[in-house]
């Protein structure tokens, strides 16, 4: 294979634009958030179009409809919250009280164990080591004034949260224009491709396509079905602000694994401080794990059936890369990338090989000896 | 009023391509109501005068439907010149074989005058297959009903007792 001006050209170009879009890639976020919210759209839009209705009055209607519910969703919420907020406060001493005595409680058995030996060496050992930790010492004392730093620093909290908002603004500001371009936007980039290479842009445009939307919306409705999961066993076990960490727990399993791992230690925190003892940490870590063993065995192998498939050692892999190189979002955005990586491998390698003569066509199946009849 | 919000609502688009892909036989079997379900699996290109559609050797993925302009396809003979095998106009469509195996394209296809295509893509079908099973299997029937016309076709043009020597294993 020879490198001609024919193929040094597009190269330079896709080389450059490649090195463009990493220079900038901190503006590229609203634009992935936007195209995660065309995904979540497009099957709603497409039950209308598939009808024969225009796809721009079916977006703009979905999109009022939708806001509507999110504005009355964030007052009714703001509301709620308002009210959480004013509890914590008033329920707080009680709060902080419960939580110390819990401790004392623990660095008390432990120190009253430091002569422990039983004879068995693990259990001895532990004891020795938990009641030496300064750490007992250090959340005993300093613990009690946790809660009020972190509401006196709710406001540069709040401030800190105002780049969220800026997005929060432009995701379905740009997310409209992605809904409302739709098929058209991949026949525009089609008709840009030289035409020897139509089918071969075609094949990747469509599986990526398939690929991220079914990631996309399988990842959506897993998260919901795991907040869900996990507010019902809050609310069995009695945990206070259940809903909170609930949502908490969803929203943090965008990140695999991270959901349940949150529950615990969002879920207990609030058990520690609420009952004041071990117990009430280990229901909310039955809880947790519950929910874990549900999402593995239950809702995955449905919700995520058709979507690409990688090894778990891959997913850690993509993970710890995009945390490295992008930090918190690329922790969010590691996954759904390392999935278009793979069907960019399934679709352009064979293509390559194929094209360059490395591999022979697929050999013909086995032809019946009967004859035609 | 009642005719201006059927015009806002309604797709004109919609219609159209209806009726051009309800002539076509491939199609045949869909219903009215179904062939959105089709639109949205096929993608438009269109093509200027001279530009080749795909070569010969080409790994083929997609079958193309004519909706304007025509295709000239043809192929190079063993002595390297070039033989028009024919010549296709809107309504044809061609590169069917693709949808069933991914082996190189057999002739070149080229646009004789501005052409608008329509590609069905191999796994947008196979979705439909999976997704809207009428379809699919309409669109398979004719596939197979195709292929089988021409299988008689060469068959009947071989004399049996050729036919009985040559290995038609892999030749058909």
């Amino acid at each position: 294979m020879t490198l001609s001006g024919r193929t040094i050209i597009p190269l330079f170009f896709f080389v450059a634009a490649s090195y463009f879009l990493y220079r900038v890639n901190e503006v590229l976020l609203p634009f992935l958030l936007a195209a995660v919210l065309a995904y979540l759209f497009n099957p709603l839009v497409r039950f209308f179009e598939v009808r024969g209705l225009r796809r721009r009055p079916v977006v703009v209607l979905l999109y009022a409809s939708v806001m509507t519910v999110i504005t009355l969703a964030s007052y009714k919420l703001a509301w709620v919250a308002a009210v959480e907020a004013e509890e914590a406060a008033h329920n707080m001493p009680a709060y902080v009280q419960k939580g110390g005595e819990a401790f004392t409680r623990l660095r008390g058995s432990l120190k009253s164990d430091w002569t422990h030996d039983d004879g068995r060496p693990f259990e001895t050992l532990a004891h020795r080591l938990f009641a030496n930790l300064a750490l007992f010492d250090y959340v005993a004392e300093h613990g009690k004034t946790w809660p009020a730093e972190v509401l006196s620093r709710m406001p540069s909290f709040a401030l800190g949260i105002l780049p969220v908002l800026e997005i929060a603004f432009l995701v379905p500001f740009i997310g409209f224009f992605l809904i409302q371009e739709g098929p058209r936007l991949r026949d525009h980039v089609l008709g840009w491709v030289p035409s020897r290479y139509v089918e071969m842009v075609l094949g990747l445009m469509v599986e990526v396509d398939n690929s991220l939307g079914k990631y996309v919306r399988g990842l959506s409705l897993e998260c919901l079905c795991v907040g869900c999961i996990a507010l019902a066993g809050f609310w069995v076990i009695g945990l206070d602000y259940a809903v909170q960490i609930a949502v908490v727990v969803g929203l943090a399993n965008v990140v695999p694994y991270v959901g349940p791992v949150m529950g615990i230690l969002l879920g207990g925190g609030v058990a520690l401080f609420q009952w004041g003892s071990a117990l009430g940490v280990l229901k909310v870590l039955l809880v947790c794990g519950a929910v874990r063993f549900i999402e593995d065995w239950f809702i995955q192998p449905t919700v995520m059936r058709s979507s690409v498939h990688l090894h778990p050692a891959i997913i850690v892999f993509s993970l710890m890369s995009g945390a490295k190189l992008f930090g918190f979002w690329g922790l969010l955005f590691a996954v759904p990338i390392a999935c278009m990586v793979k069907v960019l491998l399934d679709v352009l390698w064979p293509w390559y090989r194929a094209q360059y003569g490395l591999a022979g066509p697929a050999p013909l199946p086995e032809v019946s000896r009967i004859p035609l009849i | 009023m009642l005719h201006w919000i059927r015009n806002f609502v309604l797709d004109p688009e919609f219609n159209r391509k209806r009726k051009f892909l309800q002539r076509i036989s491939l199609f045949q079997g869909i219903s009215r109501r179904e062939f959105g379900h089709l639109f949205q699996a096929l993608v438009i290109r269109s093509y200027a005068p001279g530009e080749i559609l795909f070569h010969e050797g080409d790994v083929g993925r997609a079958l193309f439907i004519l909706e304007s302009g025509r295709v000239e396809i043809s192929r190079e003979t063993a002595g390297g010149a070039i033989a028009q095998l024919a010549i296709l106009n809107p309504g044809d469509y061609f590169g069917e074989m693709s949808l069933l195996d991914e082996r190189p394209r057999s002739a070149t296809a080229a646009a004789m005058d501005p052409v608008r295509v329509h590609l069905l893509y191999k796994t947008e079908l196979e979705k439909l297959v999976r997704h809207v099973p009428h379809i699919g299997a309409a669109i398979m029937t004719h596939l197979g009903m195709l292929l089988a016309a021409r299988l008689r076709s060469i068959t009947d043009s071989v004399p049996v007792s050729l036919a009985s020597t040559v290995k038609l294993k892999g030749v058909l």
